[in-house]
């Protein structure tokens, strides 16, 4: 297990260094810099800022001075932008730099502000989606066939036809203005979060349904469960114990991306609902040019994703002790 | 089962998230508003758009404020100023009872201070050329040295000087009598010298994300920082050391960041905040007529750049011709519909005491998309000769694509020409712009003072917010004597300038933009005007008689709305005071 | 997606030894899976239907241009903008405007044959029109082109690439796969939204030299580029089914039995693996309209003045406002995507279990 998991750690490392030099490559080719706007500064202005973010050095240059600490000693003059300033603490000694779009703020602070908001959010959202989409899904399992078994797989389908922002719009409508018991938008409590994580929650719970469904049904249909029938069990328990151990492993392995996805389409949700977590920093940034934020929004984003990959392995394997946790033979 | 794997992190997930939501909450404001995007700095020489100068407005002061009702600059850190009689040399003379958060007083070295630092090219402030007019600030600031600092003293070159605690003596280059309209901009506000001196000496590479901090921030306006969230709200409370603190009525104000339209209409019917300034153009039509919709003409203008270097765009008849037929009525009444007004001319014909020149047209389309034909036909393009194409290119925010839809279909249908609509990414489209790869570019530009120059001096050649690659040397002489020259003579040389840029064409007018308000009833202290510029200072909260007395002086056939502010309204020490005194 | 839950089902080892052997001997004596796959499909019922709706959908798509619909971009400003939905007002009115975008010839045939037969008629506003005054139906219609397109379009390069990536990694197994997939968990992490702004403008910038030589107008570059994101999961759906197949019993017992491997290949794995691809393509296409409205939300989707049904459904979703509720614009369209989607969803699903290998089910 120790070596699965150290092996696994390097190799996420190996993967957000690519794809740390691969965005920071990515970015500063597109058009437009992060200081474009309507009402130019003079030129001299221009280049002070460039200056201070060392925008005007060489490519690798940059990369180095803000991937690491390197100390420079004699040569600390050359650091120094514009203004005197050395503003690139290097990320490998946990400084991510200064945001270029909010002058007033470090990526650290910015993506510390944010990113609870967002857990909190994204965790939610998966919450009430594993528990509706998973007895939704054993619901269906069981009455298969039955009307109820296609009510509910039609209402999943619904959950993952309409775009989220769509479903928003309308919890919105229902829930603040028609019956008005939560607020409409912002972030200030609990309540601020019940909404959003609703919205952002339907098209995962929809898909959990549909994947539990299938999963269980695989299940019932095994051997060992026709024995513990066979042996009188009751079916609750049947169910519970025995189907639904191996019926919600698709689920689980699913629990990974949907992460991630949760982690994505919280963009929309974020925007509609006002909330201020990382999903709106991530479009913003791009659209802003704003490098050294989306890079820290990058980094945190792949660390998150192979983390929560690296979790679900786990959790799959302490579910189905069959499953070794190297599964490529 | 091997539970742990699951339990471990289910639990640390469960307790981020917990945390997450109890460091949440807090108590109302007693006001709140939306601010549109989150500002990109809460220093003064650093503001960029909009939803910074509102918010400077809030936490600091400059020498002077404007009046609510009627705009005009009213005695703000200055108590008095006078001019010289060449009208060369302005002293103001600051109050001495201000005090800055931290409790020091406000002197006139802070303004000094501050006015050196927006000029300084290594703040990296992009509203350094305010002070352009300064004797000496363009050549102190355009010399630079090779590591981008200024290669002379500031003190030797520039004429802003403190001569005490409490003057401060400003020489210009020539006699401007619109100074005190650039006085009351929000980059010209003051810092704390020696707050930003000790940030400085403290983190000496860090400083300037440390120094804003609600912390560390020292600020010397009617409110100060409390608390700051990024993307969420900025907390505001009152600053009990200003100088006119008796007459602010609120103790705490939040300032909401939030950008999506839809979102901010709704915050505002549920009562959260009591002023929006932008709501979605789907809602206008079932705004109208509400007591709290306040549509008000903006100083701001909407037009197409057109890239003049790029044929047959160098042709000055296909330029009046595309600038004729273009249908603004329908624009406005249809696409826009907040009352914005069909525009012939650059500077917005709101301006108090400006009478420009207009774009020469007949104000019968027919007859001017007749004229348009003539003119085509005579540039050689039109119905059996040369086919013509022209590119219509725009950033994609909303209004933008259908205005420009509009546009291009007009073109086609009364001139017959193929319009290509491009639409890019803003940042793109800036840089496409400044490269000048387009040919016609929706564009606008909005007043940072209320003086025509702060519209003609874009197009001077040169100039880099031109854009358009028209250089006339006729404009730049007009733009140059205008500049040494004082009222009404300067108004005559201005018209002058824009008379040529009508005959001349390198941008097409649109219309002139509308801010589409929506006010809460109760809210007193807040008046319209042409800039837009609100002082939240001003703002109180209106009791029933008071909110009865303004209805009845309203027109009667305007739709009630009951706002969300308390019933017994909330009004500032001095006000209760004199109301008690009644 | 269901990638990892296919890969995670083709791990589970297999049942009980008598069952293996009834599956070899039903495999190696079957007609042919896929004619089996077809009678399964005709008899799911609500797969069936699923299919037919989804081919009338295209063929009125394809045949847009021919049908009476008002044109789908005519700004009707003289009009009172929001017309309410009067669905049986007017079945067939006069004032036909042939405005659209750019056409092929082939549509431009088409427009022509249309006006030859109806003239100058066009259908009433029979979903009510939109705050600019275009026809809702007239919108759908087209909009099911633009993005229909892009479904299939962006399917089409992720098969491509996803499936080749996907064989040769599960074939070739040891170093080659482990690299391969590395690749993939990378590039699944990377942020798409920058990607997606970066290739777009990129390919901006060539506009003229991609449209000019190679007849590519931005809309193609869009479906590639989404194409090449749904490329990752299809290579690791294609990785794991080839993976169960290589280690599949009954593959193993086929060899011994004298069996070639281009017979298997032909007979056993191709009918697997394009089964499931074919199972994700349908499933994908709901995931890319979804991604397109998605993008078309940030702006970033199609351009004016075509229309998508991404941008309907923003249209619509501006029209949910407490002040007033314009219904028939989120309803009509929502409708539409979402019956689409669904009948995608049946219709996968319906494959799914019709062209599994594993024989009958309970």
């Amino acid at each position: 297990m120790t070596r699965f998991l150290l092996r696994r750690a390097a190799w996420a490392c190996l993967t957000i260094l690519a794809v740390a030099t691969l965005s920071f490559v990515l970015m500063r080719s597109v058009r437009g810099g992060p200081f474009d706007s309507e009402r130019r500064a003079s030129a001299a202005v221009e280049q002070n800022l460039r200056e201070r973010y060392h925008l005007d050095w060489p490519l690798w240059k940059q990369f180095a001075a803000y991937i690491g600490p390197f100390e420079l000693g004699a040569h600390r003059a050359q650091l120094l932008g514009g203004d005197g300033t050395d503003v690139f603490g290097g990320v490998l000694a946990g400084d991510l730099g200064p945001s270029l779009q909010y002058r007033d703020a470090s990526v650290n602070d910015i993506l510390a502000q944010s990113l609870p908001i967002s857990f909190a959010l994204g965790f939610l959202a998966l919450s009430w989606a594993l528990v509706v989409g998973v007895g939704a899904g054993i619901a269906s399992a069981l009455r298969r066939g039955t009307k109820i078994d296609v009510a509910l797989r039609l209402a999943a389908t619904t959950g993952i036809a309409l775009p989220n922002f769509a479903i928003a719009g309308f919890l919105v409508l229902l829930f603040a203005f028609a019956w008005p018991i939560l607020p409409v938008a912002g972030h200030g409590s609990w309540r601020h979060l019940v909404l959003p994580s609703l919205a952002l929650g339907a098209p995962f719970a929809a898909y959990i349904a549909r994947l539990t469904r299938s999963g269980m049904l695989e299940s019932l249909g095994q051997d060992c469960i026709r024995t513990a029938r066979a042996k009188g069990l009751p079916p609750r328990l049947v169910v519970l114990r025995h189907a639904l151990r191996g019926g919600i492993l698709p689920v689980v392995s699913y629990l990974g991306p949907a992460a991630a996805g949760v982690l994505t389409g919280s963009l929309v949700i974020e925007r509609v609902f006002a909330i201020p977590g990382t999903g709106s920093h991530f479009v913003n940034s791009a659209l802003n040019r704003d490098y050294t934020l989306a890079m820290g929004v990058t980094i945190l984003y792949t660390a998150l994703v192979c983390g929560l990959n690296l979790l679900a392995d786990v959790v799959y394997a302490a579910l189905d002790p069959r499953i070794a946790l190297e599964d490529e033979s | 089962m091997r539970l742990t794997p699951i339990l471990i992190p289910a639990v640390l997930l469960i307790g981020a998230a917990a945390w997450s939501i109890s460091r949440a909450g807090f108590e109302r404001a007693d006001a709140a508003y939306c601010n549109g995007a989150e500002p990109s700095s809460l220093d003064p020489q650093q503001v960029t758009g909009v939803p910074e100068i509102r918010l400077i407005r809030a936490l600091y002061e400059g020498l002077v404020v404007r009046d609510p009702r009627t705009g005009a600059p009213i005695p703000g850190m200055a108590e008095s100023w006078s001019t010289s009689a060449d009208g060369l040399t302005w002293t103001f003379r600051i109050r001495g009872d201000s005090q800055w958060t931290d409790g020091s007083l406000v002197t006139a070295h802070d303004f000094a201070f501050a006015w050196e630092r927006l000029l300084d090219p290594r703040t990296g402030a992009q509203y350094a050329d305010l002070l352009y007019g300064v004797r000496g600030a363009r050549l102190w600031a355009e010399s630079v040295g090779p590591n981008g600092a200024p290669s002379r003293k500031f003190e030797e070159a520039v004429a802003i000087a403190a001569s005490d605690e409490r003057t401060l003596v400003v020489g210009l280059e020539r006699p401007m009598d619109h100074f005190l309209e650039l006085a009351v901009s929000a980059p010209l506000c003051p810092v704390s010298r020696k707050a930003l001196e000790a940030a400085r000496a403290r983190w000496p590479d860090r400083w300037q994300v440390e120094w804003t901090k609600p912390e560390h921030l020292v600020t010397n306006g009617p409110f100060r920082l409390v608390e700051r969230r990024i993307n969420d709200r900025i907390r505001l409370a009152k600053h009990a050391g200003y100088w006119d603190a008796d007459e602010v009525a609120f103790d705490t104000l939040d300032v909401l960041a939030s950008e999506q339209l839809s979102t901010n209409l709704n915050f505002y019917l549920t009562g959260e905040v009591a002023y929006l300034d932008e709501v979605p153009v789907t809602a206008i039509p079932r705004l109208r007529g509400r007591e709290d919709y306040r549509p008000a003409p903006y100083l701001a203008t909407s037009f197409l750049r057109v890239n003049v270097g790029k044929p047959p765009l160098d042709d000055v008849r296909v330029r009046r011709a595309l600038a004729l037929a273009i249908d603004r009525t329908a624009i406005t009444s249809r696409i826009t519909r907040a009352g914005e007004l069909p525009a012939f001319a650059l500077v917005p014909p709101i301006l108090p005491g400006w009478s420009g020149a207009e774009l020469a047209h007949s104000g019968d389309f027919a007859r001017d998309c007749a004229e348009a034909r003539a003119l085509l036909a005579d540039a050689g393009h039109g119905p059996g000769l040369r086919q013509l194409e022209v590119e219509l290119h725009f950033a994609s925010q909303a209004t933008n694509k259908d205005v420009c839809e509009v546009v291009a279909d007009t073109w086609r249908r009364e001139l017959g020409i193929v319009t290509r609509l491009r639409n890019q990414e803003w940042k793109v489209y800036l840089d496409a712009q400044r490269r000048l790869e387009y040919e016609v570019s929706r564009s606008s530009w909005i007043a940072d003072y209320a003086d025509a120059a702060t519209f003609l001096e874009v197009f001077a050649p040169g100039a880099d917010n031109s854009r358009t690659g028209w250089n006339d040397a006729r404009y730049g002489i007009l733009l140059e004597r205008a500049r040494g020259a004082r009222e009404p003579e300067r108004g005559r040389i201005l018209r002058e300038a824009e008379e040529l840029l009508m005959r001349e064409l390198p941008l097409i007018p649109l219309y002139t933009f509308a801010v589409t308000s929506l006010v809460d009833p109760r809210l007193g202290g807040f008046h319209a005007n042409p800039l837009d510029e609100h002082f939240p200072k001003f703002w109180h909260w209106l009791d029933d008689a008071d909110l009865a007395a303004k209805r009845a002086v309203d027109p009667s056939n305007v739709e009630r709305v009951e706002g969300f502010g308390p019933s017994a309204g909330l009004y500032s020490p001095a006000e209760q005071r004199r109301r008690a005194a009644r | 997606m269901s990638a990892r839950a296919s890969s995670a089902r083709a791990a589970t080892p297999h049942a009980s030894r008598s069952k293996d052997e009834a599956v070899l001997g039903a495999a190696l004596a079957s007609p042919g899976p896929w004619r089996r796959a077809c009678e399964d499909v005709r008899a799911n019922r609500a797969a069936f239907v699923a299919l037919v709706f989804l081919a009338v959908v295209a063929a009125l798509s394809l045949l847009a241009p021919l049908l009476p619909l008002p044109s789908p971009i005519a700004l009707r400003l003289a009009d009172e903008p929001l017309a309410p939905a009067a669905p049986w007002n007017g079945f067939l009115v006069p004032g036909f405007q042939p405005e659209y975008w750019d056409l092929g010839a082939i549509d431009r045939a088409l427009v022509a044959l249309r006006q030859w037969i109806f003239g100058d008629l066009q259908t009433g506003p029979w979903l009510g029109t939109d705050q600019k005054g275009r026809d809702l139906l007239a919108r759908i219609v087209w909009g099911s082109r633009t993005s229909l397109a892009v479904g299939l379009l962006a399917t089409m390069t992720s098969l491509v690439v996803g499936v080749t990536w996907g064989a040769v990694a599960g074939l070739a197994g040891g170093r080659v796969d482990q690299v391969l997939m590395r690749i993939v968990d990378a590039l699944y992490s990377l942020p798409f939204i920058f990607v997606v702004i970066f290739l777009i403008t990129v390919l901006d910038g060539w506009r003229e030299e991609l449209s000019g030589v190679l007849g590519l107008e931005r809309e193609s570059l869009f479906y590639v580029t989404i194409g090449l994101f749904y490329w990752l999961t299809m290579a690791r759906v294609v990785r794991g089914q080839v993976l169960q197949l290589r280690n599949a019993e009954f593959l193993a017992a086929s060899r011994l039995a004298g069996a070639r491997w281009p017979w298997l290949i032909r007979m056993h794995v191709l009918p697997n693996v394009l089964g499931i691809v074919l199972v994700y393509l349908t499933l994908s296409i709901p995931s890319i309209l979804l991604f397109e409205s998605f993008l078309s939300f940030l702006g970033l989707g199609i351009e004016a003045p075509k229309v998508s049904w991404g941008l309907l459904a923003v249209d619509g979703a501006d029209a949910i406002s407490p002040l007033g509720l314009d219904w028939w614009l989120v309803v009509w369209p929502s409708a539409a995507m979402g019956s689409v989607l669904l009948a995608l969803n049946v219709l996968g699903d319906g494959l799914r279990d019709a062209l599994d290998p594993k024989g009958g089910r309970e």
